[in-house]
């Protein structure tokens, strides 16, 4: 009878091993992917202040004092160093926008800086890319936090200079102004200076780096079993009535099949794996444990699809799905709570969970 | 037509497919459900070695005013750090012992740790909340401190005049008088502008279903190419469109349920755009590459492709030259042009 298992699973090898093309080419054009993304990468960071957040500015038509204003926001240290304002008219502002190639565009009213000067306040309008997107929530927080600390430093010097008027000081008035403008802006300006970073050392967070890596590799164990369904599919009537006469359980050839494809699988990329310094020898285990689940998610899906177009969109849906939902696309701690939760209850999560523990 | 309705019946017959088909709506309108009955998941710590008045307004105010960002407040600072190092906050903010005065005196230098760990991704950002949050609560000691002591009302005036600047302050400060910011999103636009912002990241659905819909049209041309395999008379164009075309019908209905989608017209017409473009490069494909196991292969690579050049879940295109030049060279990006 252990000749029979034996017998198959090498059969199962075999076909597995038949495989390997379609793998390598996959695994051809990733690799591809990466080192593009880890050159150009590269290649930014050795000039980091290049790396500038897109903003289009809309500005009102011939208003001298808004240029002026502006032309002295984008020269401080604080704003240049983080975003790449672009002057456009509104229609151009909203293309750029549309085409991806700004975050966000400022609209700034008609006679904006007389009404900020005068108390009108006429509320400038931030336009974002669509609502729940990663660049609008992180944007929008940052512009919050700004239009704060302005507004902050508005009210003080309106609060001084209303009883100022109140009390008939009108002489001091311009020079009270020009005084606590510079007092606002020097808390302001020296944020910096009040914050110190102290890194706590943790045996199981992940760096960015680390964070990306196990979401391609996942990603890439999962997506690249499309190409597998001639292995993963179910067998027809006929064989399962063959395999059973012969003794071999449906569960029997699940597991042997998964045991080999696994095998294949952790054979080519553990070594690559282990050669480019992603894995250290020592997560062998881990990552057939990692292979072995993902292949076997695959082949469930492979189980219940017995046609080849089906499965590759189920594939392909099923598993976008659940690894945005857990965390593999955006840090999960960018998904709202209950996303989260409900995220960490998916087969995803272990595979993550899984690919973590190893880096 | 009768072989058409017949590849219909064919697709149809699959139950995991019309399954699917159902599937994607309503687990796209569960999510959204769930995205909106629930707060933001970026929990930053806060904790004060000498708390005083001035730090727990400024906690106050973050804890009651923040969108994105969730703060927990601590009494033990040790505790706090452990919960960085385990990930449970994403980063945490320690306030020094006399605080308040130090702000006063203009000594505030390294007067806030912010403890990181190696998978803090919003340090930057959340610093700029906490001290937009302290300014705000600070912005009455500035005005008041320099009333008290630039000399500017006579000694008798100068106790009533610092009181009525605080109450002023307040009254500007929570009122319209300042400067203040409208929200407006890009596929919202005809609605009023808005002042709250996006506390979350919400889930992608257009992005996914662009995606979803290419692969569909990839696995169509595998299906073509397997029939004509097993010699079967199939038109390639029969076989590319009929998963797609269910997909797209699936699209819609996700789109309108998750009020993703703009005007009826718009969305239809920006997915048949996207279908015959999907056809026309799989029909392309086809005549380059003969075999069905090639081009389950190339699959794989167009989706993750797609997922990771296409700003689906995030745009880098417009930071990253590389990947403006690499996202055109996947069709979901042009699905998200046009629509």
């Amino acid at each position: 009878m252990l000749k029979k298992y034996i017998s198959f699973f090498f059969i199962q090898l075999k076909s597995a091993v038949l495989l390997l093309p379609k793998l390598c080419l996959i695994l051809g054009f990733c690799l591809v992917f990466v080192f593009g993304i880890i050159e150009a990468g590269r290649e930014l960071f050795k000039q980091p202040d290049e790396i500038k957040i897109p903003v289009a500015l809309v500005l009102p038509e011939d208003d001298a004092y808004a240029e002026l204003a502006f032309s002295f926001l984008e020269r401080m240290e604080s704003i240049r160093s983080t975003c790449a304002f672009e002057r456009t008219d509104r229609e151009n502002a909203l293309a750029l926008l549309k085409t991806g190639k700004v975050y966000a565009v400022i609209l700034i009213p008609d006679s904006f800086i007389e009404h900020i000067l005068n108390g009108t306040n006429s509320s400038a309008t931030l336009i974002l890319p669509n609502q729940g997107s990663l660049e609008a929530m992180l944007f929008a927080t940052l512009a919050d936090a700004g239009t704060s600390t302005l507004s902050t430093a508005q009210a003080g010097i309106y609060a001084v200079e209303d009883v100022l008027i109140s009390y008939e000081k009108w002489n001091t008035i311009s020079k009270v102004e020009e005084e606590l403008n510079k007092l606002y802006l020097s808390y302001a300006l020296n944020r910096d200076r009040m914050f110190q970073t102290t890194t706590v050392s943790a045996t199981d967070n992940l760096s960015l780096t680390d964070y990306c890596l196990c979401s391609g590799i996942v990603l890439f164990l999962l997506l690249s079993g499309i190409a597998g369904f001639s292995y993963f599919r179910a067998e027809s009537a006929g064989l399962r009535l063959l395999l059973d006469r012969q003794g071999l359980s449906g569960i029997l050839v699940f597991l042997l099949k998964l045991s080999a494809i696994s095998i294949v699988y952790t054979i080519i990329l553990f070594p690559l794996s282990v050669i480019t310094g992603i894995l250290p020898l020592s997560a062998l285990g881990h990552f057939f444990l990692l292979v072995l689940s993902a292949q076997a998610i695959l082949m469930l899906f492979g189980m219940l699809c017995p046609h080849t177009g089906n499965y590759y969109i189920i594939t392909a849906a099923l598993s976008i799905i659940c690894l945005f939902l857990s965390g593999a696309f955006l840090p999960s701690v960018f998904l709202p709570e209950a996303v989260r939760d409900f995220g960490n209850l998916l087969p995803t999560a272990f595979l993550l969970k899984l690919c973590r523990g190893m880096l | 037509m009768k072989r058409f309705l017949l590849l219909c019946k064919r697709q149809l017959i699959q139950p995991v497919f019309l399954l699917l088909c159902l599937f994607l709506p309503f687990s796209c309108l569960f999510i959204r459900k769930l995205e909106q009955n629930s707060a933001s998941s970026l929990y930053i710590g806060l904790y004060a070695k000498e708390p005083d008045a001035l730090t727990d307004a400024c906690f106050s105010e973050l804890k009651d005013n923040s969108k994105s960002l969730v703060f927990q407040i601590y009494t033990d600072e040790e505790m706090m750090r452990n919960d960085v190092a385990k990930a449970a906050l994403d980063c945490a903010y320690a306030f020094d012992k006399g605080f308040h005065a130090r702000l006063l005196e203009k000594d505030y230098k390294n007067s806030i740790t912010c403890y990181v760990s190696a998978s803090t991704v919003m340090d930057d950002l959340s610093r700029e909340v906490v001290f937009s949050a302290l300014f705000r609560v600070f912005g009455e000691d500035i005005a008041v401190t320099y009333a008290g002591r630039a000399g500017i009302f006579e000694a008798a005036q100068t106790g009533t005049a610092v009181q009525e600047i605080a109450e002023l302050y307040h009254s500007y400060a929570d009122g319209q008088e300042v400067f203040t910011l409208d929200y407006q999103y890009l596929n919202t636009l005809a609605e009023e502008p808005s002042n709250s912002a996006p506390s979350a990241v919400a889930m992608p659905v257009r992005g996914l279903i662009a995606v979803l819909l290419f692969i569909s049209g990839l696995a169509g041309g595998v299906t073509c190419l397997s029939d004509r395999e097993k010699k079967l008379p199939v038109s390639s164009i029969y076989s590319i469109s009929i998963p797609l075309l269910f997909m797209a019908a699936s699209s819609l209905v996700t789109l309108w349920l998750t009020k993703e989608a703009g005007s009826f017209i718009k969305e239809l017409t920006a997915l048949l755009l996207y279908m015959l473009l999907i056809l026309l490069f799989v029909r392309l494909l086809l005549v380059i590459i003969k075999k069905p196991a090639l081009l389950s292969a190339s699959i794989p690579v167009f989706a993750l492709g797609s997922l990771i050049f296409c700003p689906i879940f995030i745009n880098l295109g417009a930071v990253l030259p590389f990947f403006s030049v690499m996202e055109k060279l996947f069709l979901p990006y042009y699905y998200l042009l046009l629509s």
